[in-house]
């Protein structure tokens, strides 16, 4: 079993995004027993090491083995974190001049 | 990419946008024919190919990892990036409103079209690092608040209570 660690602030981002994404609930509870369960790595430690898909939203989180505890980082929108991850850059149709 | 070669790059940027710079106001015969004359220009072409690949070294060197982060100059970072977002957003709602809807211009030119494509993508990249940065922020501001720990139910009554 995992201690769930998280800031001050992102308890208020937990209780909004749990109005839209139901399915927050579930995935703490998945947390605390197998956070590797469901973890998806981010390659970006700055964001946090991994991110959980929660409905419309996105935790970011990391595991601190050795204590037993998950930091969650963040609680993003899909949609932003997947632009972020993506670094999705839509390139130009012509790069040449004429 | 070195700090110092990062400042020089927004600086460039910041060059490179405001030389896209349209004066606001109603639509004239006068603006129209300044709208013309910026984008069809061969020059102008040029800065804005020079502003894609500026945009594409500052994607490449934006912060991945927490070493040497620091709060204050990327939030100057994000300031430079979304200032010139806002430039970059104005130049293009100008030349839509100056050429699109009810317009009965239409530019076939060359160098118009391709100005519009660098000025897009360059619209797209300053989008991505705008959301990048943002984010990064916001999870780096959180990081120095206290922590609170809870079992997955102590955290589901919490988040209850309020």
């Amino acid at each position: 079993m995992y201690t769930i660690v998280l800031r001050g602030g992102i308890a208020e981002d937990l209780r909004k995004a749990r109005s839209i994404s139901t399915s927050i609930d579930e995935r703490l509870i998945e947390l605390e027993n197998n956070p590797m369960s469901k973890a998806i790595p981010t390659s970006l430690p700055i964001i946090g090491d991994f991110y959980v898909n929660v409905g419309r939203h996105c935790m970011l989180y990391n595991i601190d083995q050795e204590n037993k505890k998950v930091l969650i980082k963040s609680v993003v929108q899909s949609v932003l974190l997947f632009k972020v991850l993506g670094r999705i850059i839509a390139a130009p149709t012509k790069m040449t001049e004429e | 990419m070195t700090i110092a070669a990062l400042n020089e790059a927004y600086e460039s940027m910041g060059a490179l946008t405001g030389t896209f710079n349209l004066p606001p106001g109603q639509k004239s015969i006068t603006s129209m024919k300044k709208a013309i004359c910026l984008t069809t220009d061969e020059d102008s072409v040029r800065l804005s190919v020079d502003l894609v690949s500026l945009l594409d070294r500052i994607a490449s060197a934006l912060p991945t990892t927490n070493e040497n982060f620091n709060i204050g100059a990327t939030q100057l970072h994000l300031d430079n990036i979304n200032e010139n977002l806002g430039h970059i957003n104005g130049f293009l709602a100008s030349i839509k409103e100056h050429f699109d809807g009810d317009s009965d211009i239409e530019i076939d030119d060359d160098n118009f079209i391709n100005l519009m494509a660098h000025m897009q993508a360059s619209q797209k990249r300053l989008s991505y690092i705008s959301d990048y940065l943002t984010l990064v922020l916001q999870i780096q501001k959180t990081s120095i608040e206290p922590e609170q720990e809870f079992t997955a139910q102590e955290l589901i009554a919490f988040l209850n209570a309020a």
